[in-house]
Order: C-alpha cells, then structure tokens, then sequence
C-alpha cells in the first residue's frame, strides 16, 4: 500500500485526539470523583444516581419529620406526667378532706389550695411547642384552656340587690365557678409522615384527659335535663306556627319498658286528656313496640301546644302510680314528654332508650370532665345553698309554699340531634327580672358536707390520673416506635450512601492509574508523531 | 536524418520537462483540500520509419522520441462512492449527537441543580407544611419551591424550544449551502463540458467537483451518474440526485444537478426554503414546478428528524364523506330512510366526524351551525354533539333536504382542537347521496398499480363508519362476500385482518412456497363487494343496510392530510413533550388534591377556608394565560397568583370529620401530607403527541417518569455517540484509502523530480552530444591534407 504523508498526519491527529478525548475524560473523574457527567456516560449509573438521590432527599425529609415528631411527644410526655404529679396533689387532698374530723377552716383551706390545682392544671392543658398549643387536637393557634361563654350568663348579685329578700342572691353563698375550662372540641389527629406513607399521630387527644368527650349533646346553656320518656314526632311539612299541631301529624310516646295492659289503658287515657277530648286519636304502635309506644295521630284541625290546657305548654307528664311494667315493676318517678312540632331525627335512628342515656350521661357529664370533677370537689368543700348547673348558673324555682316549699320551674327546649331539633325538658335558669321566679334552693340535707360523699370523688380523681397514665404510656409506645423508625432510616441513609458511592464515584486509584497510562501512551503517540512527520527525503537531498 | 539526434533530445527535454512541472503541481498542492495526485504518462513517438511503398527498407524501426500521453489523475472512483454512500451516516449521527449532548446539558442531570432536585424540594416544602401547617415559613418555602418549579419547567420548556428553532434555523441554512453547491457544480459542469469537447481534460475542475460532491454527500444521500454523450462516451459531466426525498410511495429521487442544466440562470437556486402552516422551515424543489421534498437521511435528514416534521393527521376531514349517517345503524338514525331514498326527512340524522376533538366550547358548535345553516338553510339541521368529535345533524320537524353533493367547507383557522390548535388548511365535508354505500373509505395500496390486478402482498383497507361486532361475525360475512365476487373460493387468496373495530384489511395472499409465482386476483375494471342487508352487526347489534363497494386497481378514496400547527413530532418534540406531560400531570394531581371537595377523604381547607374568610380552595397551579384555568404546556405553568398574593390560600388541612366541626384546624397538615404524598403515586401520563412515545398511558411515579426521560436522554446520547465513532472509523478508512491512491507523496514526488530531472540533464547531454557530433561533420571534416 502507498502510503502519504498527509495519512500518516491524519493518522497521527487521530491518535491524538483520540488519546486527548481519553485524558479529558479521566481528568473530569478526578476533579469530579464522579464516574458519570452526563446521561450519556452511563445512563444506568445516571439514573441510578438519581433515584439513590431522591431517595436520600426522602430520607433526610423523613428524619426530620421523626424529629419534628419526638419533639411533640417530649413536650406532651412531660406535660401529661406533671398534670399527674397535680392529680396525685388533689387525690391526697380529698382524702384528707373526706375525714369527718376536720374543720370547716381545714376544708376551707384545701379548697383554696384546689382552686389553685384546678388553674394550674389549666396551664398545663395550654402547654405549647414551638408555639402551637399541644391539647388542642389540630387547632393548634387557640389555646385549648380558655373562657367560657356562657349564654345567658350568670346571675350577677348586684343585680338582685334591690329584690324582695327571697329572690336576693347572697354573693358569699354562691358556688365556685370558674369563668374558664377546656373548650376545646378538635379531637382530630396531627400525623406526620415518619416513613412512605406511614403516618403516626403525634398529639394527644385532650379531650379525654380534660374533659367535653360526650360534648355533641351539651346543650347551649348546659341545663341538666328532666325528660325521662321520648316523642317521636312525625310531621307532614307545611305552613304553621310555631307551637301548632295540625290535622294529620303523628307523635310517638314510647317507654323504656313494655307496660301492662291495665297501665296501657290508663295512659291512653291520660294522654287523651292531655291533648283535649276528640283532638286526637290514640293507638298503640305497632310490634315490636306494641307494649310500649303510642301513636298519638292529631284529628283536630289544629292545637297549639303552648295553650292547650292539658299539654302545660308542651310537658306531658304522666304520674308515676299510673306507670306498671309487664315486668312486675314500677316507676320511681313521673314520666315527662315533651310536646313539639319539630320533626324528630329519624337518621341514624335515635331510639327511646339511647336518648335517654345520653340525656342521663349529660347529667353525669361532670365525672368525665377533669375541670367539672374538680368544681363539683370544690363546691362540695363549701356547699351553695342555691342549686345550679355545672356552670354556676342558679336553677329557677317557684316561692316557697306555706310548707316551705319549693317547686323546681321547667320548660321545653330544643337542641341539634344529627343535624335535626330534639325538644326535651329543662330546668329554667333564675332570671331575676322574672317575678315570678326565686332562685332554687337546696334541701337542708343537701347542704351538710359530707365525708362519706367526698369519698366517692376520690375514685373519679383517681380515674382522671388513669387517664393520663394511659396517655403517658400511648405516648412512650409511639416514641419507642419513632425511635425504631430514626434507626431503620439511619441504616437506610448509609446504605444508599454506601450504593450510590458505589454506583457514582469514580475508583480514584484505577482513575490515576488508567490518567498514567494514558499521559503515557499520549506521550508515545506524540513522540512516535514527531519522529515519522519529521523526515521526509527533500531532508537528504542536497 | 542530420538533425534527427536533435529532435529526440528536443522531444525528451519538453517530455521530462512537463513531467517536472506536474510533479511540481503535485507538489505545489499537497495540502490542497480535495487535490489528487497527477501523472504524466509518457508514451514513444511513433517509431520511423513508417512502412510504405516507396521506401527504403533498413533493419528495424528508429524509435523517435517521447511524447506527453495524457496527464492522468489518479483517482478511484469505486472509493469516492463509498466514501458519499458512508458520508450521510457521519453527517447524521454528528448532527444528532451535537444536539442531543445540547439536550444533556439543558437537562443537567445527575446534578443537585436538575429538575430532579427540584421537584424533590417540592415535595420536601410539603412534607415539612404538613408537618407546620401553621407555621409561615413553612408556606412562604412552598410557595418559593412551587415558583422554582414552574420555572424549572418552563426553562426546561423555553430551552427546548430555543433549541428546536436553532435547528430550523440550522435546516434553513443547510438547504442554502446545498443550493450553494448546486450552483457551484453546475457551473463546474458548464466549464467542464465547454474543454471536454476539444480533448482537453480538466483534472482540476473535477477535483473542485468531487470535493463538493464529497461535502454534499455528508449533508444527504445523493447519488452521482456520470452522463453520456450520444456516442456512450462519457462526457465529463455529472448528474446528482437527492436521494428518496420527492413525494411518492417509494419516495422518489430529486434531481438536484443535471449536466449544464441550461434551465437554471447562474445563480438560480435549486432549492427554496418555505415556512409551513406552524411556522416551521420546510423545504421544496424549484425543478419543474414545486416539490415538497422531505429529508431523512443525513445531516440534513438528521435535523428535520432532531427539529420534527409537522406532524399531518391522517383524515382530520375524513369524515364521513357520504351518507345518511350510519348504514350501519338505519334503524337508530334515520329512522324514515329507505335505502334508495335520497331525501332525508325529520328525524334523519347526517354525522360530522373530526378526527381530532374540538374545544368544546359553544363557540365551536355555532360555527359549525352556522356553516350548516349556510349551505341547508336556516332550521333544517339542529347540530348536536356529545364529545366535540362527533356532530350529528338531525333534520327537523317539516323539513325535507337531499344533502347529495352539498358540502361544509371550514376555512383556515376557523376550528380549534382541544389541544388550542387551529385546522391549518381547509376542511371539507361532501355529502353524498344518502341511499350511497356507506363505507367511507376504501383503500387499495397496491405495489402495482393500473394493471387490473393485484397480486400478492396487496392491500385493500376497508373502512366501516360504525364500530362492528367482534369477530368472527364481519370476518364471515366479507369471506362470503368476496367467494361470490370471486367466485368460486376467492376469499382463499386474501388475509383477512381486523386492524380495528372499523377497520379491515384484506391482503393478498403469499404463494404457498417463496418460489412459487405470486398469486394474482384479476380485477378487469372493477369487482363489486356487496354485503348483504344483516350480514353485519355493529357493536350495538344494529345490522347494516346492503353495502356496495368496488375493489378497482387504484386507491378509491384518498384521505388527505392536513398540517397540525405547532406540533411536530421529532427527537426534541419529544423531549419536549414528556416535560410538558410531567409538567401537566404533576399540576393536575396537585391541583385535584389542593381543590379537593368532600368527596373522597374530604375537603381541602386553606387558612382564609378556616377563618371562614372564603368557601372553596383555590388551584395551586395554573395557566399564565389565563389565571383561571388550568396549564397548557410546561411553558404555561405558574402558581396561582391568589397563592402569590397570599400564603393563607394554601390549603394544607382538609375538613375535620364531625366530632370536630365548627373548630379551627389551622394545626390540620393532613392534606399538605396528602400532596407530599403524590411524590409517590403512580400516575397514567399521556401523551400529548401520539407519536413520540406510543398513545398508550404509561403507569408511572413523577419521579420515575423524570427519570425514564434522563435514561431515554442518555441512551440516545450515547448510541448516538457510538454511531457517530463508528462511521467515523468507517470513513477515515475510506478516505485512508484514497488518500493512499490520490494523496500527494512528497518522497515519491522528490523521487520523481530526480528521475525526470536526470532524464531532462541526459536529454540535454543528447544534444551536447550531437552537436559535437555535428560539430565534427561540419568543422572537422574535409580539411584532410590541408
């Protein structure tokens, strides 16, 4: 083959282009210490890259979060664990009371040093971590522990100062009532994300530590209920007044137990009397509930409730000896329905007995709530003679009669039921603008404390510290688990280090050695150059 | 034969003579690009004497000399055609590595700066909103992320895009050097065929030509023909020819330079560079009218596949073309239509079809219902339609109409698809007579046309108006109907294959052995089909009216094409379309989690949702255009500027369930979680461009499709780079070869200096030596005894 200088020259810039191309290479893994710039290098290694790079990002995100998390559950630990140390106080301390031995001024004084339990245990429901308030479920910009508003308010005594001296309020004789509690009602869950898709609850739910957990049925002005017995109305829609029935509209009567057939008969009676004669027309419901429920069906052309005679605007009340069960027993007290037009929630059905319970659980509510256990204890220390609601609030009452007397005032009220009014039966609130109305006072029994009383309040003060024990122990198991999680992520952060190293970085000792081999073949390639281009035969000729 | 020393000398001094100087051409260009070596060959002069009557005879013939025989240019031609058939592949794959290493860097992967990292930093904000929902920082840092994300994506967008016209542009450029050299070689071909004529032979003049072919050879595939004069000489000039860019099926060859092409003034360009309805640079040739040529080998072919072609979609008007809507479906639509009745009455039903859906707005309707009032009169069609594609045209009460050979005729730019491209030619819709067939289109491809017959590998594609029912139903009812056309078994010669539900392709059989003839279905002027009245059902169990359709040797119906603007299908399009996808899928997930109403897990709740300042969450991102609604490309995409203007529209809490409400939940991060969540959902993306990477969803992670396209980037890249190594190996081979035939060779071109210049100094010493010789004849002799 011929062979010309210019191949010998292409040749030669080949080898050295291709040798620089090599150099240039390897020189960008070392100042690199990457094996790949570009997708092109390796797209494998490139994506690979990536994704051990994502995953990194994912990772470190998660440990933040898993801090973010342990924080929230230190902070509630140590909250949770004083407001136990506080019950613990107020536990000792109603057991010192319950002792018949001491003194009023004894009890005077532990009730002043539980007033300042009750506050302190206030500030702890508001404890906050990093200013978001940890009590108060997701609202965590409103402190949980705050002022109740109460409507209508209470009675202020300056107001009965210029009334008859059985309407006047004693201002030293009124109940202790705190303007504050745990209003709080958000129960929902703060999760974090602590691993692909796995979240866990970092807050404690203050509503079962502090209070309000039965709260969908308090009523607006927390008035302890009478109604014992339920009406179901049924109601066809139309135009009509506020208090009227009209021709056509069906109310149910129902007791808790199946009645006898004398009892049935007199009760139909007693409701027929209720609602007038020819108003209505009365018959039993159908099975199951035959033995226990009513239909009362409207015939008239229309009553109103609030001046019909017998319904006593809207309390149907029937007494106590009339009430016989199958059973063989009886009644302790009268039975009162209330009378409405509303129509009565129908989803989820809400039977007799279940309203009744939660109307009675209403009454108890107090026990489950941290706040109300502690006022009833300190009321009960120094008993008011007036009765009230939780809230302080004084009962209404009718004067007294030549016996002494006192009847407690009623009426009917509604309130939401599954998005639907449910009427029952309240006690009024004294109102000292009504004249007819005096404040309800209590029994004299009622007044005395006593030790033995005292002593059932300690259990309940000793199932509020359950409570929290169980919280402190849901918030131990939920950082043990944090904790397991912060390792499974730090094993992972270093074996995808460890991966991507592997996959990415260049292996400097081959990477040097491989720059010496090429500087050295560069090196042969320049020198081979310089010898073949050099000489040619003009450099022989003379 | 005195003096005849001196003529031998004489004619050996001007032979070595010539030969030094080419040797001194040769040498002179050594380093001229596209230089090949030439030689003298020298030849004797004829011998004396020359035989003949009249004279003397002596023994032997007395050589007389040398002469010039032809100075020969030592060239190969087998290896300059290898080197232009070699030479496209270089041009290509240097073209497409150039420019997808382009892409690499836009892209910037693996890096902690690429649109990988910032989507994770996106994600991240979240993550760290939901775990401080209340807290600013952690909105202001979502809303900063959202903002580098949308830019992130419309950088990605716009640098693609920029990329893309500097491809035109480079298209537009590259058709001017080939017109450059097209001039050039036919001005070459001009001087060459005004010497070859007298016997001259300019060498140099076709070196300048094959150094040009050379360079064009890497621009496309051309193909060279050295032209014949009227005796099969060859006359020096040269025809080239683009190769399969013309229109055709194969594509045809465009001629780009035919000898002296006395068609074409000096500087007349042979190409032309045309903007097309997108705006992109195409290119047509000026030879006998206008030819829309299309490139796809080269640096040239590699350009337009790297920019894309305007994608034509295949029957944007093939609608139905004829018809009282469906044969298919008498029953349901034209329920007063008897099948030789033309005249549609109250009730019957005409159907539109676009082959793309249109916006659908009400906009879109009334255009076509006032196209259709136009041409039928006002009232006689109500337009409906339940999907933007398909329109029907229902007659209306007391009005009677024969649509035969009326047409709907939407002018350029007046439909818009949903995609917001507008129709860039016309589109026309011709109703035939309602009682005609109803196959819309029947397409014969036939590789040999206009002899009455096809043969095997054949095609004809049938196309019904409604979807039929599975088979084997249709297959049986067109074998029936192709025995009786063919008669007595002529369905055995076709392949009978279902392409869709509305399509059929019937294909000419291959011969049972490869060495058997190919079989042959004669056609004569035409053999008609017919389908029976229920020899077909639809999908619906419908059965058709009788269907008449004839089978002839050339295409019977061709559906034309029109240009989409603006959308191309190419390398970048496609890179440009799956950051559009990403981009648009990732705001639609985002969007439908951050506005998400109470179904499902419930609804989302921004700050202002919670303090009962507003009702509804708002989109997280949306189109710049238009603030309310949602993004249309990668380079649409922004956060909302309610979102801008205030961190509280963050919806980063959704509704508490009941036990809560009527309470604040600022504290809520749960739908923050939610979004952050997205991160690893697997996601349908869809093209938005059929053909760049299949129609078919891809089920997928944002950030497994991020890096699909990065490992697509670098596979591509790097076969590219391969391919471009390889045929370079292949044509440094080639041109290592040539250069050993053709390069200049200084030691050989020094030796030859030496020989021709001993031979010219022995020439000379010839004629020292005659002259002695003469010298002693004329003053040395005679003088004996003087």
């Amino acid at each position: 083959m011929r062979i010309t200088q210019n191949m010998l020259n292409n040749t030669m810039m080949r080898n050295l282009n291709n040798s620089l191309a090599r150099l240039d290479r390897l020189q960008d893994m070392l100042a690199s210490g990457k094996k790949v710039s570009r997708p092109s290098d390796d797209p494998v290694v490139a994506v690979n890259g990536m994704r051990y790079r994502t995953t990194l990002n994912e990772n470190e995100q998660f440990r933040r979060n898993s801090n973010q998390a342990m924080n929230w559950l230190d902070s509630s630990e140590s909250a949770v664990s004083e407001a136990k140390d506080v019950l613990h106080r107020v536990s000792d301390l109603v057991t010192q009371a319950a002792n018949d031995t001491l003194s009023d001024g004894d009890r005077e004084k532990i009730r002043a040093e539980l007033i300042q339990l009750r506050e302190h245990l206030g500030n702890i429901a508001n404890t906050t971590q990093g200013g978001r308030y940890l009590f108060g479920g997701t609202d965590t910009v409103t402190p949980p522990y705050g002022e109740i508003k109460l409507d209508p308010p209470r009675v202020d005594p300056n107001d009965t100062k210029d009334l008859d001296q059985d309407r006047r309020i004693d201002q030293d004789k009124l109940p202790y009532a705190s303007s504050s509690g745990y209003v709080n009602k958000n129960r929902e869950n703060i999760e974090m994300e602590l691993s692909q898709q796995s979240y866990l609850p970092v807050n404690v739910d203050g509503v079962p530590l502090f209070g309000q957990s039965n709260d969908n049925l308090v009523p607006a002005d927390g008035v302890p209920l009478l109604s014992q017995g339920f009406v179901k109305v049924e109601t066809v829609s139309g135009t009509r007044g506020a208090n009227e029935l009209k021709a056509g509209d069906k109310l149910t009567f129902t007791f808790d137990k199946d009645l006898d057939a004398a009892s049935q008969a007199d009760i139909q009676t007693a409701l027929q009397d209720a609602f007038g004669a020819g108003n209505v027309n009365i018959t039993p419901a159908p099975a199951p509930d035959n033995n226990k429920a009513f239909i009362v069906e409207v015939t008239a052309a229309n009553i109103d409730i609030s001046t019909e005679p017998g319904l006593n605007k809207g309390i149907v009340t029937i007494s106590k000896d009339k009430i016989k069960y199958a059973d063989g027993t009886t009644a302790d007290i009268d039975m009162n329905f209330a009378v409405s037009n509303k129509e009565t929630p129908t989803a989820p059905p809400m039977d007799a007995k279940s309203f009744k319970d939660q109307l009675v659980a209403q009454d108890q509510a107090w026990k489950t709530d941290l706040f109300g256990t502690l006022d009833k204890i300190i009321n009960e220390l120094k008993p008011s003679p007036y009765m009230t609601d939780k809230y302080g609030r004084i009962l209404a009452g009718t004067k007294k009669d030549a016996n002494g007397n006192q009847k407690p005032l009623t009426e009917v009220k509604t309130m939401i039921v599954d998005g639907k009014e449910v009427s029952y039966i309240a006690y009024k609130l004294y109102d000292p603008k009504d004249p007819n109305q005096y404040p309800l006072l209590k029994s004299a029994d009622q007044l005395k404390p006593k030790g033995k009383e005292l002593t059932g309040y300690i259990d309940i003060v000793k199932g509020h510290m359950d409570n929290f024990l169980q919280a402190q122990s849901s918030i131990g198991s939920r950082m043990n688990r944090i904790e397991l999680i912060q390792n499974r992520l730090d094993t992972q952060h270093d074996g995808v280090e460890r991966m991507m190293s592997d996959e990415e970085d260049a292996d400097m000792a081959r990477v040097i050695m491989d720059l010496q081999n090429s500087e050295n073949v560069h090196r042969a390639a320049l020198a081979s150059g310089s010898r073949i281009i050099q000489p040619t035969l003009l450099d022989f000729l003379r | 034969m005195s003096f005849f020393g001196l003529e031998i000398a004489k004619r050996g001094l001007f032979a070595q003579q010539g030969a030094l100087h080419t040797t001194g051409h040769n040498i002179a260009n050594a380093n001229t690009e596209g230089y090949t070596r030439q030689r003298v060959n020298m030849e004797a002069t004829p011998a004396f004497p020359y035989p003949s009557l009249v004279n003397h005879t002596s023994a032997g013939q007395i050589g007389t000399g040398v002469m010039v025989g032809e100075i020969q240019r030592l060239r190969e031609r087998y290896l300059d055609n290898q080197l232009w058939t070699g030479h496209k592949y270089l041009g290509e794959w240097e073209a497409k590595f150039d420019i997808l290493s382009k892409i690499e860097t836009i892209m910037n992967e693996p890096s902690d700066h690429g649109l990988q990292n910032t989507m994770d930093a996106f994600w991240k904000s979240w993550q760290d909103l939901s775990v401080n929902p209340e807290d600013k920082a952690a909105r202001e840092t979502v809303r900063q992320k959202g903002i580098e994300l949308t830019e992130m994506f419309a950088h990605l967008s716009r640098s693609l895009k920029d990329l893309q016209d500097s491809v035109d542009r480079k298209i537009e450029v590259t058709a001017d050097t080939i017109n450059k050299y097209a001039i050039e070689l036919r001005e070459l071909n001009r001087k060459i065929s005004d010497l070859v004529p007298h016997g001259y032979v300019p060498n140099d003049l076709y070196d300048q030509r094959d150094l040009l072919l050379d360079k064009l050879s890497k621009i496309t595939d051309i193909r060279v023909e050295h032209m014949k004069d009227a005796n099969g000489k060859e006359n020096g000039m040269i025809k080239v020819d683009l190769v399969g860019v013309g229109p055709g099926s194969p594509p045809t060859n465009f001629t780009l330079v035919d000898g002296r092409d006395d068609v074409f003034g000096p500087t007349d360009p042979v190409l032309e560079v045309k903007k097309d309805a997108g705006g992109w640079n195409s290119i047509v040739g000026k030879r006998g009218g206008s030819i829309a040529l299309s490139f796809s080998e080269g640096e040239l072919g590699a350009l337009f596949e790297l920019r894309g072609v305007p994608r034509t979609v295949e029957d944007f008007s093939s609608i139905v073309k004829g018809l009282k809507a469906d044969a298919i479906l008498p029953v349901a639509v034209s329920k007063n239509q008897t099948p030789s009745d033309s005249v549609l009455e109250e009730g019957d039903q005409l159907t539109i079809k676009f082959s793309r859906e249109l916006m659908h707005t009400d906009e879109q309707l009334k255009k076509i219902q006032d196209e259709v009032d136009a041409k039928f009169g006002a009232g006689v069609f109500k337009v409906e339609t339940n999907d933007y594609r398909t329109f029907t045209l229902t007659v209306q009460a007391g009005k009677t109409i024969n649509p035969a050979g009326k047409t709907l005729s939407f002018g350029t730019d007046t439909l818009v698809n949903v995609e917001g491209d507008t129709n860039a030619s016309n589109i026309d819709f011709t109703f035939s007579d309602p009682s005609a067939p109803s196959i819309n289109s029947v397409n014969v491809i036939s590789a040999a046309s206009n002899d009455k017959k096809l043969v095997s590998g054949d095609k004809i594609v049938i196309t019904f108006d409604q979807a039929l029912e599975p088979d084997p139903g249709p297959k049986d009812a067109l074998t029936n109907a192709l025995n009786i056309a063919f008669p007595p078994n002529g369905a055995d010669n076709f392949g009978i294959v279902r392409k869709d539900d509305k399509t059929y392709e019937l294909k000419v059989k291959d011969p049972a052995a490869p060495t058997d003839p190919p079989l042959t279905v004669n056609l004569g002027n035409g053999v008609n089909i017919t389908l029976n009245e229920g020899d077909l059902k639809d999908v619906d169990g419908t059965s058709n009216n009788a269907i008449t359709f004839v089978l002839s040797d050339s295409p019977a119906v061709v559906t034309s094409s029109v240009p989409m603007k603006g959308i191309v299908d190419g390398t970048i399009a496609a890179y440009q379309d799956r950051i559009n996808s990403l981009a648009l899928e990732m705001a639609h997930y985002m969007n439908l989690v951050h506005t998400k109403t109470a179904s499902g897990t419930g609804k989302a709740y921004d700050l202002d949702m919670i303090a009962g300042k507003s009702t509804e969450p708002v989109p997280f991102f949306v189109s710049k255009k238009d603030p309310t609604k949602p993004p249309e490309n990668a380079a649409d995409i922004e956060v909302n500027p309610a979102i801008i203007a205030s961190i509280n529209k963050i919806a980063a809490a959704t509704d508490p369930n009941k036990k809560s409400t009527g309470t604040s939940f600022k504290g809520d991060g749960s739908n923050a979680a939610a979004i952050a969540a997205l991160k690893f959902m697997k996601v349908d993306f869809l093209s938005t461009s059929p053909n760049s990477y299949g129609s078919v969803a891809e089920s997928t992670s944002f950030d497994d499709f991020t890096r699909s396209i990065i490992a697509k980037l670098g596979i591509e890249t790097a076969a590219a780079k391969n391919f471009q190594g390889n045929s370079e190996s292949v044509i440094q081979q080639v041109v290592n070869q040539r250069e050993s035939i053709s390069g200049v060779s200084l030691d050989e071109e020094m030796s030859n200096m030496i020989k021709f210049q001993h031979a010219y100094n022995a020439s000379a010493r010839m004629i020292t030596a005659v002259d002695e010789m003469l010298d002693k004849i004329i003053n040395g002799t005679g003088l004996v005894g003087r």
